[in-house]
C-alpha cells in the first residue's frame, strides 16, 4: 500500500464535505473513522442539508460495531443455476434432485459448519427423506428435511480438508419420499426450499482479507443479505457505460446470478446494514497509479478502490486471482455427421431414480447448422431398466421436450439387462442451432399408489454412455434469430438507450452484460444489445415491428396473469390421440382452428400476424430483433420497475431451459418465461457456395421457411408442363389419311 | 402437306424439349426435402386443386392435363421421398429387404400411374370412314373358332354371322371346329372319340343348314391360334373377322369397320369392344348394382381409346377385323404365347402396320358364369401377357415406336398385379406379426405424404375412369383374383414357355347359390389379414411405445382386410336376376293356336303378343291383359301347358324371318301386368329359332350401346368409397354366416335328386319387359354403298 497517496486523496475529497454532514464515504483502511454520532442524524435533516442524496446512517454504526465486535458473517450459498433473487428460497422439487452452489471462502476455514435452512412440503415423509450434503465432492453429512411449518436450520460440521480458500462447491442431493402417495403425480408435491440467505458458512469478519478472495467473499456475503454491491462513481451513466464491460467480467466471477450493483455518487452510499464490501471508483485525476487496491473502510467494509478510467485493471486483478469464470454447465458442441456418444458429450451414464425422472443431456449445434426440412437424425439408445417395475412404467425419449419415442419399462423379458441397441430416428428439424436437449423422462406408477414408495436400492433405468446421437450434416446456413445474437454478444456490446439510462438503475447494465461474458466467439456476425424502456419502442422502426409498436407497448402495460401449469405427468403421454375426435368435440374444434390458423399464418402478412400473436399477451420484458437488415442489433425492453433477477436468470447459460428467447420477438414474464414469435419474413443466409451437392438441402431450407416460395413455383411449373405436354399431344395427333 | 408435317414435327420436337427441361426442374423440386408443414400445405393445395378440377377432366383436355400434371408432380415427389427418406438402415438387413420389396411394389404402381396418365391423357374416337361402294368392298372371311361350345350357342353366333350386312359374294362364314378334329375323332378314349364324332356331325349339319363353311384340322395344335391358322390356309379373303364362339355379332359389324380398312391400307386391325349379356361372377356375387359399369368397360371404353391414340390398339381375340395381308406377313396368328391375339398384334405392329380401335360394341358374348371359370379365364390372360413380357418384351422389340412400346408395356405389366397386390396385402403383416420396420415414417408424415398420395391416386382414377369404374372396385377385383393368379404369374415369370391354353367354359348354368369350390385361397387370405388385426390389437396393448406405428400399420391392414372381406363375397356363388336384362326385347308378334277349335277359321285363332325373350330353346311372350282370341280362346295357367302353338314375329325389316315358328307352351303366368307365356322350341326348330334370336336379340348394336353408355352410372369418389366401405363392413357377417351354413347346404344338395340346369345362353326370366328395341340396322343401301342405317 502506497500511503503517500492517501493524504492527497483525502485532500481532494474533503472539500466535497465542506458542509458539516459526514457521510459514510470512502474510508480507507488507515483513515480515521468519522464520528459515529454524525451518522445518527435524521435522514430528513440530511437531505435538507446536502445536495448529495440519501445518506442513511441509522443502522451503519451498530453494524459497524458488529463487524468490529467480530460477530460472524454468513457466507451464503450461491446457486450455480439461479432461480431468482439471492434471498429467495431455492426450491428442489421431486423425489430425487440435486442442487449445486458455490461458496467463496476468503481463507481456509477450520472447524467451519455448514448451516442449511430449509422448509419442506408437508407431504415429505421424513423417515425416508434426506438431503445429502457434499462439499467439494466430500460428503459431510445428511440432513433430514423435516421443517414443515417453519424454517429450520441444520448445521453440519465440515472437515477441515474439505474446504479451501476461494471457490468451493456445495452439492445437495435430495431424496424426498411422499408420506401418502407414490407415483409421478405425487412426485410433484415434494419440494424443499433452501433459504439461501440463511444457508452457508459463518466466518469471522476478520477473515475477509483485503485481497481479491476476501473481497469476493465479502461481496457474496453482502449479496446473500439482499444488499447490492455499491459502486461509488462520480461521473454518472456515461462512465458506467464505458466501465460496464469490465464490471460485467468481475460480476461473472460470482457465478450464478450476477450481483446486483448499485451505482451511486461517492457521497451517497446508503448502507443499511453496513456494507461488507463496496467499490469506489476514483476519477483518473485523483487516481494514484497503484490502483486498484483493497482497503478496509471505516465501517469495516472492504473497499475496492480503482481508477474509473481503467476499469479493466479491476477486472485484471480479480480475474488473475480467480481465473476465468466457471460456466455453470458447459454445453459440448456436437459435430453433425458423426455419431457422438453420451460419453463424448460429457454426460456419462445416466441413472434414473424415482417415480418421475427427468435426465437431460445438453449439446450444442453450430450456429450455421440449419435443417428446417424433415431430414432424419438418429439416436441409438443403449439402455436397461430394473426388474419388476410396476405395470405402465414408461420411458419417454424427448428431443427439446418433444417426445420422439416411448419405451415401456414393464417388459419382463427385457428387464434387468442391457437391452439391444434401439434405433430411434427423429426429425432433424426438431433441433435448433445452439443449445439442444435430449431428455429421458420416466413415469413409474406407484406399486401401491396410495402408499409411500418403498425404498428402492436399484435405479429405475440406466442410459449407458455408449448411447449415440447422429445429426445429419447441413449446408452452412443461418436464419435470423434472437438466441443466435444473444450468443454472439459480449459485455462490450451491451448498452443502455438514453431513455433507459434515465429510467433504469445503472447497475443493471453491467449485471446484464455479465451474462454474456465468455460469449461472442461462438456465434457468427456482429451483435449488439440495447437495453431500452417501452418508450423506445416507437423509435425502433424496422420491418418486423411495423404497425405493431403500439401493441407491443400495450403488452408491457398489461399485468401478466400466471397460467396454471399442467402438472399431470401422464397428460403428454397419451394425450392427443386421434380417436379423441370422436368424443372430445372441443379438442376437435381447437385442433381445426389451430390448423386453420396455421395455414392462414403461412399466407398472411407478418405484420398482422405479430398483432394477432400479441393479442392479450403481457410482458415484463421483451427481446426484439426489429430490423432484419441488421439482425445483429437487438433490443431488450424492460419495464422500469422490473425486478430483474428472474429475467437475468433466464438469460444465463446452463439454466437448462428450453424457453430461451428465439425468433424475432420474445416476451418474458417470470411465470411463463420466454414466449417467442417468429416472423415469416426471416431471411436465410447461405454461408457457402451453392453446389450440386448442397442444392437440394439449401432449397429445402428455403422451402421449409417460406412454403409459398416453394409451392407456388412448383404448381406453376406443373401448369406450364401441362400446357407444353398438351401442345405436344395436339401436334402429334394422328391425322386422317 | 409435307411442309405442314415438317412444321408440326419441328414444333412438337421443340415443345418436347421444353417440356423435358421443365420436367428436369420439376424432378429437382420434387426431390427437395422440406418440413412436414410445407409438405402438408402442398398436399392440401394439390388435393384441393385436383378435387375442384376433377369433374371436368373427362370433357376438358386442358383440365385433364393440368390435373395429371399436378398429380404427377405430387406422385413423383412422393416416390422420391420414399426413396430418399423412408427406407430403413442397411444395418437392419431383414427390415431393409422387406422395405425394398414394398418400395419396389410402390415403384411399380408409380410407374403404372405415369403410364396410365400418359395413355389416358388424350383418348380418341376415330371419325367415321368415307362410305365404300359395294363393288369396292373387300372380301371378308368370318372365322368362328370353337372347341367345346354347345350347338345352340354356336347356332346363334353362326346365324348372326351369316346375317351380317355385307354383300353375300364378298363374305364367307367359317366355323373352325377344334372339338371335332381328326385327332379327337380318333381318340383312344372311346367317350372322347364318340363325342367328337357326334359333335363334328351335328356341327357339319348345322353349318350346312346355315350356309356356313365347316372346317376342322388333323390335330389340336397351338390352340386357338393353330385353329385359326389352319382355317386361314384354305381361305383367301382380304379381311378376316374373328369372332369367339359366344360372341354374337350385330348386323352392322362390317358396315362400321370395313371402311377404315379401305381408307387406310396400312391398317391391319379394327378392334371393337367385347360386350357381355351376363354379368361376370365377381360383379354378380358382390351384389354390385346393375348401374355399376361392367369390369371390362374401363378397358374398352377408356384405356383402349387411349392406346389407340398412341398407335397401340391391339387385337383382343374377337370382335376384330384383321387384314389378311398383314397376317400373312407375320405367318398368321401368333402362337408362341397363349394370348395369341395381343402377340399377333405386337408382331404386326413391329412390322410397321397400324391399328385402330372403334368404341362401339358390335358383339355380345358371355362372361364365365362361375367364379372358378372366371379365375381360369383371367389366369390364362395373365399367363399369356406375362409370357409376352418375358418372351417378346416390347421394350426390346425392334420396329415398334416408343409410344407403342409403352402401350404394350402398360398392357402387359398390368398383369403383374397379383404380385404387387399381394405385397401390399402382406407387408403390414410383417410388422404386425414380426415387428419388421418396413417404413421409417412419422404420423405427421403419414398425414402429409402418404394419405394425400393415396387420395390423389383415388381422385385421378375417379377423374379418368369415374364413368366406367366405381372407386375401389378395381382393387376388389384385383384382390379377388390375386391369390389364384399369383402362382400363375410367378410360374410364368420363372418358366415363360411352360403354359397351356385352357378354354374358358361359357355355357355353364348357375341356378342356385353355393360356395365356390375354389374359395380356400381367398378365405385363407382374409383369415390371415384378420389375424393381422388381432396381432395389431395385441401389439398396441403390449407395446405402448409403438402405438403410433401400430395405428398406422393397423389402419393399413384394416383397409386391406375390408377390401379382402368384400372380395371374399365373390366365392359365394348366387344366381342373378337382372332388373333390366340385357337380352330382353320387345318385339311384336302373333301367337297362333296350331289346331283350331271346331267352328274357327284358321286365321282367327291368334292373339297379338310381344316377344320378351328369345333363345334357340325357349321363347317368352307377353300378352298384355287381352289374351283372348277373337273366338274366345285364352291361355290359362296350368290348362294350356303342353299346348302347341305357332309364333309369327312381325319383322318388316326382315320379312324372310316371318315364317311361323312351332312352339309348345311350357308355362303361363298371369298377373296385373298381363300374361307371360313361356314356350319351348322343338329341337327341330332350333336353327330357325337361332336365326330369330340372332336377329331379334343380337341384331342391333345400339342395344349394346345403351347398356354400355346410357344405362350405367358413374360414381363420385366419396359416394364410391362410402359404398365400398359399407359393403365391406356388411360382408364380414355375411361371409361368416355363409361359411357356417355351407355344410348344411351341401347336405341338402346331396339329397336332391334332380339336377337343375338351364343353358347359360338362356338368360334370366323376364320379370319385367325390356324397353322397346332400338331401331337400327345396317343394310346394304340403295345407293350401292355400304352404309349404316340408324
Amino acid at each position: 500500500m502506497k500511503h503517500w497517496i492517501l493524504p492527497l486523496l483525502a485532500a481532494a475529497l474533503l472539500p466535497a464535505f465542506a458542509h458539516a454532514v459526514r457521510a459514510q464515504q470512502i474510508l480507507l483502511h488507515d483513515m480515521p473513522e468519522l464520528p459515529a454520532q454524525d451518522a445518527s442524524a435524521a435522514p430528513a435533516e440530511r437531505l435538507a442539508q446536502s445536495a448529495v442524496p440519501r445518506m442513511d446512517w441509522t443502522a451503519a454504526a451498530p453494524m459497524a460495531e458488529e463487524h468490529a465486535d467480530g460477530l460472524p458473517v454468513l457466507l451464503p450459498l450461491r446457486p450455480v443455476v439461479p432461480q431468482g433473487a439471492e434471498t429467495e428460497g431455492y426450491r428442489v422439487q421431486g423425489q430425487v434432485g440435486e442442487a449445486r452452489f458455490v461458496l467463496f471462502l476468503p481463507r481456509k476455514a477450520e472447524g467451519a459448519e455448514l448451516e442449511l435452512t430449509t422448509l419442506s412440503s408437508i407431504n415429505l415423509l421424513p423417515e425416508q427423506s434426506k438431503i445429502r450434503v457434499e462439499v467439494n465432492g466430500t460428503t459431510i453429512g445428511t440432513v433430514i428435511p423435516d421443517n414443515f411449518d417453519a424454517l429450520g436450520t441444520d448445521a453440519l460440521a465440515i472437515p477441515g480438508s474439505a474446504l479451501k480458500p476461494g471457490r468451493n462447491v456445495v452439492t445437495l442431493r435430495f431424496q424426498q419420499v411422499h408420506r401418502v402417495f407414490c407415483g409421478p403425480d405425487a412426485a410433484f408435491d415434494l419440494w424443499t426450499d433452501v433459504l439461501l440467505s440463511q444457508s452457508g458458512i459463518k466466518v469471522a469478519p476478520s477473515d475477509f482479507g483485503a485481497d481479491a478472495p476476501g473481497f469476493l467473499a465479502a461481496v457474496a456475503a453482502q449479496l446473500g443479505r439482499g444488499q447490492p454491491l455499491v459502486v461509488a462513481e462520480s461521473r454518472g451513466s456515461g462512465d458506467v457505460a464505458s466501465m460496464a464491460a469490465a464490471m460485467a467480467r468481475v460480476e461473472s466471477l460470482f457465478e450464478g446470478l450476477p450481483p446486483e450493483m448499485r451505482i451511486t455518487d461517492p457521497y451517497a452510499v446508503a448502507t443499511v446494514p453496513p456494507a461488507l464490501a463496496r467499490v469506489t471508483l476514483l476519477p483518473e485525476e485523483f487516481s494514484p497509479p497503484d490502483l486498484p487496491q483493497f482497503r478496509r473502510g471505516g465501517d469495516g467494509a472492504l473497499v475496492l478502490v480503482a481508477n474509473a478510467a481503467h476499469p479493466e485493471q479491476v477486472a485484471g486483478v480479480m480475474l488473475s486471482a480467480f481465473g476465468d469464470r466457471h460456466p455453470a454447465n458447459p454445453v459440448p458442441l456436437l459435430q453433425p455427421g458423426v455419431p457422438r456418444s453420451l460419453a463424448d458429450l460429457g454426460a456419462g451414464r445416466l441413472v434414473g431414480q424415482g417415480n418421475y425422472i427427468r435426465e437431460t443431456v445438453r449439446f450444442q449445434l453450430p450456429w450455421d447448422w440449419l435443417v428446417l426440412s424433415a431430414q432424419r437424425a438418429e439416436l441409438r439408445l443403449d439402455y436397461g431398466f430394473d426388474r419388476d417395475l410396476p405395470k405402465g412404467a414408461l420411458l419417454l425419449v424427448k428431443i427439446n421436450d418433444a417426445t420422439v419415442h416411448l419405451l415401456p419399462l414393464d417388459e419382463d423379458d427385457k428387464a434387468g439387462q442391457r437391452v439391444e441397441t434401439l434405433r430411434i430416428p427423429f426429425a432433424a428439424n426438431m433441433l435448433d442451432p445452439g443449445v439442444n436437449q435430449l431428455t429421458f423422462e420416466a413415469l413409474v406408477p406407484g406399486d401401491a399408489p396410495d402408499e409411500a414408495c418403498a425404498p428402492r436400492s436399484t435405479p429405475i433405468f440406466e442410459i449407458f454412455d455408449t448411447t449415440t446421437v447422429e445429426i445429419p450434416t447441413a449446408p452452412s446456413m443461418s436464419v435470423a434469430r434472437l438466441d443466435m445474437v444473444l450468443d454472439a454478444l459480449s459485455p462490450e456490446s451491451v448498452r443502455l438507450s438514453e431513455a433507459a439510462a434515465d429510467a433504469l438503475p445503472l447497475g443493471l447494465l453491467p449485471r446484464l452484460a455479465s451474462v454474456f461474458v465468455g460469449h461472442g466467439a461462438k456465434a457468427p456476425g456482429a451483435a449488439s444489445l440495447t437495453i431500452g424502456v417501452p418508450s423506445d419502442l416507437s423509435t425502433l422502426g424496422g420491418a418486423i415491428l411495423g404497425d405493431a409498436t403500439s401493441t407491443l407497448q400495450e403488452a408491457m402495460l398489461i399485468a401478466p396473469h400466471p397460467e396454471e401449469k399442467e402438472l399431470d405427468a401422464w397428460a403428454k403421454v397419451d394425450n392427443g390421440r386421434w380417436w379423441r375426435a370422436f368424443y372430445d368435440t372441443d379438442k376437435v374444434g381447437t385442433a381445426l382452428r389451430a390448423f386453420r390458423d396455421r395455414l392462414a399464418a403461412i399466407w398472411r402478412g407478418p405484420q398482422s400476424e405479430l398483432d394477432v400473436w400479441l393479442d392479450g399477451r403481457a410482458a415484463d420484458a421483451m427481446l426484439l430483433q426489429p430490423d432484419l437488415d441488421r439482425p445483429g442489433d437487438i433490443w431488450l425492453i424492460l419495464r422500469p420497475n422490473l425486478a430483474p433477477e428472474k429475467l437475468v436468470a433466464s438469460l444465463i447459460d446452463g439454466g437448462g431451459r428450453l424457453d430461451v428467447p428465439r425468433g424475432q420477438v420474445s416476451l418474458f414474464t417470470p411465470d411463463a418465461g420466454w414466449q417467442s414469435w417468429h416472423s415469416s419474413k426471416r431471411r436465410l443466409k447461405l454461408h457457402e457456395p451453392l453446389t450440386l451437392d448442397n442444392a437440394r438441402r439449401v432449397v429445402g431450407n428455403y422451402a421449409s421457411l417460406a412454403p409459398p416460395l416453394f409451392i407456388v413455383p412448383m404448381l406453376a411449373l406443373s401448369l406450364v408442363s401441362a400446357i407444353l405436354a398438351m401442345g405436344v399431344m395436339i401436334i402429334t395427333r394422328r391425322r386422317k389419311k | 402437306m409435307k411442309l405442314l408435317d415438317l412444321v408440326s414435327a419441328t414444333g412438337a420436337l421443340a415443345l418436347a424439349f421444353a417440356w423435358a427441361a421443365l420436367f428436369a426442374v420439376l424432378v429437382f423440386l420434387a426431390s427437395v426435402p422440406t418440413s412436414v408443414a410445407t409438405q402438408a400445405l402442398l398436399s392440401l393445395l394439390a388435393c384441393c386443386l385436383i378435387y375442384v378440377m376433377k369433374p371436368g377432366v373427362t370433357s376438358n383436355m386442358t383440365l385433364r392435363f393440368v390435373v395429371l400434371s399436378i398429380a404427377g408432380t405430387f406422385v413423383l415427389r412422393y416416390w422420391l421421398w420414399r426413396l430418399l427418406e423412408t427406407l430403413p438402415s442397411i444395418e437392419d438387413p431383414v427390415s431393409l429387404a422387406a422395405a425394398l420389396v414394398l418400395f419396389a411394389a410402390e415403384s411399380f404402381t408409380v410407374a403404372i400411374f405415369f403410364l396410365t396418365a400418359l395413355i389416358n391423357s388424350d383418348p380418341v374416337d376415330p371419325p367415321k370412314p368415307a362410305p365404300v361402294r359395294l363393288e369396292d368392298v373387300p372380301t371378308v372371311d368370318i372365322l368362328i373358332p370353337s372347341y367345346n361350345e354347345s350347338e345352340e350357342l354356336l347356332a346363334v353366333t353362326l346365324a348372326a354371322a351369316t346375317r351380317i350386312n355385307y354383300p353375300a359374294e364378298k363374305k364367307r362364314v367359317v366355323l373352325c371346329d377344334d372339338g371335332g378334329t381328326d385327332a379327337r375323332c380318333n381318340h383312344t378314349d372311346l367317350e372322347t372319340r364318340r363325342r367328337a364324332r357326334e359333335r363334328r356331325a351335328s356341327l357339319q349339319a348345322l353349318c350346312k343348314e346355315l350356309g356356313v363353311e365347316y372346317t376342322t384340322r388333323a390335330r389340336n395344335e397351338r390352340a386357338k391360334a393353330g385353329n385359326l391358322n389352319a382355317a386361314l390356309q384354305h381361305l383367301d379373303g382380304e379381311l378376316v373377322l374373328v369372332l369367339d364362339a359366344d360372341h354374337v355379332p350385330t348386323r352392322d359389324f362390317l358396315a362400321r369397320t370395313v371402311g377404315y380398312m379401305v381408307e387406310n391400307p396400312r391398317l391391319f386391325l379394327v378392334q371393337s369392344p367385347h360386350f357381355f349379356t351376363n354379368r361376370d361372377p365377381i360383379e354378380r356375387n358382390l351384389g354390385l348394382p346393375e348401374t355399376s359399369p361392367s369390369e371390362n368397360e374401363m378397358f374398352y371404353a377408356q384405356i383402349h381409346r387411349g392406346l389407340d391414340r398412341f398407335g397401340g390398339a391391339f387385337f383382343c381375340g374377337s370382335a376384330a377385323l384383321l387384314r389378311r395381308q398383314a397376317l400373312d406377313v407375320v405367318g398368321g396368328i401368333a402362337g408362341e404365347t397363349i394370348t395369341e391375339d395381343a402377340e399377333t398384334a405386337l408382331d404386326i405392329h413391329a412390322r410397321g402396320w397400324e391399328s385402330l380401335y372403334l368404341d362401339h360394341a358390335m358383339v355380345a358374348g358371355l362372361q364365365p358364369e362361375t367364379f372358378a371359370s372366371f379365375i381360369q379365364q383371367r389366369g390364362r390372360w395373365a399367363t399369356g401377357m406375362i409370357q409376352m413380357l418375358m418372351l417378346k418384351n416390347p421394350i426390346f422389340r425392334s420396329g415398334l415406336s416408343l409410344k407403342q412400346r409403352l402401350c404394350y408395356l402398360n398392357s402387359m405389366s398390368f398383369w403383374l398385379f397379383p404380385a404387387i397386390r399381394m405385397i401390399f396385402l402382406l407387408m403390414p403383416l410383417l410388422y404386425l406379426f414380426f415387428g419388421l420396420e418396413i417404413y421409417v415414417v412419422t404420423t405427421q408424415e403419414v398425414l402429409a405424404y402418404i394419405l394425400p398420395y393415396l387420395l390423389i391416386g383415388f381422385m385421378v382414377q375417379n377423374a379418368l375412369f369415374g364413368s366406367v369404374r366405381w372407386p375401389q372396385i378395381s382393387e376388389v377385383y384385383e384382390i379377388a383374383q390375386t391369390p389364384y393368379l399369383l402362382k400363375a404369374v410367378v410360374h410364368t415369370v420363372l418358366r415363360p414357355r411352360d403354359a397351356s391354353f385352357k378354354v374358358t367354359a361359357k355355357d355353364e348354368t348357375l341356378d342356385h347359390a353355393f360356395l365356390s369350390p375354389v374359395y380356400a385361397p381367398l378365405a385363407a387370405l382374409a383369415a390371415l389379414l384378420l389375424a393381422g388385426l388381432v396381432a395389431g390389437a395385441f401389439r398396441w396393448a403390449a407395446f405402448p411405445g409403438d402405438r403410433a406405428v401400430v395405428e398406422i400399420v393397423g389402419a393399413w391392414n384394416l383397409y386391406n382386410f375390408l377390401l379382402v372381406a368384400y372380395a371374399l363375397r365373390a366365392v359365394f356363388e348366387r344366381p342373378d336376376q337382372l332388373d333390366r336384362p340385357r337380352c330382353g326385347i320387345s318385339s311384336p308378334a302373333m301367337l297362333r293356336w296350331s289346331q283350331s277349335a271346331p267352328g274357327e277359321d284358321e286365321q282367327a285363332a291368334e292373339v297379338h303378343a310381344e316377344i320378351a325373350a328369345f333363345t334357340p330353346r325357349s321363347v317368352t311372350l307377353h300378352l298384355g291383359n287381352d289374351t283372348r282370341s277373337r273366338h274366345g280362346r285364352v291361355f290359362r295357367e296350368g290348362a294350356s301347358t303342353g299346348l302347341k302353338v305357332e309364333l309369327v314375329p312381325t319383322l318388316p325389316q326382315a320379312p324372310e324371318l316371318e315364317a311361323p315358328l312351332p312352339l309348345k307352351v311350357k308355362a303361363v303366368r298371369s298377373d296385373v301386368e298381363g300374361t307371360l307365356i313361356e314356350l319351348d322350341v322343338a329341337p327341330a326348330q332350333m336353327i330357325a329359332a337361332s336365326r330369330l334370336t340372332a336377329h331379334l336379340v343380337y341384331g342391333d348394336s345400339l342395344r349394346w350401346h345403351f347398356f354400355r353408355k346410357v344405362y350405367p352410372q358413374g360414381s363420385t369418389l366419396i359416394a364410391g368409397l362410402a359404398y365400398v366401405a359399407g359393403k365391406s363392413l356388411m360382408s364380414v357377417p355375411k361371409s361368416v354366416i355363409g361359411f357356417l351354413t355351407e355344410p348344411a347346404r351341401r347336405r341338402r344338395e346331396a339329397t336332391e335328386d334332380a339336377m337343375r340346369g338351364e343353358p347359360a345362353f338362356v338368360v334370366a326370366p323376364m320379370d319385367r319387359p325390356a324397353r322397346a328395341p332400338l331401331e337400327a340396322a345396317a343394310v346394304a343401301g340403295a345407293a350401292d354403298y355400304l352404309v349404316i342405317e340408324e
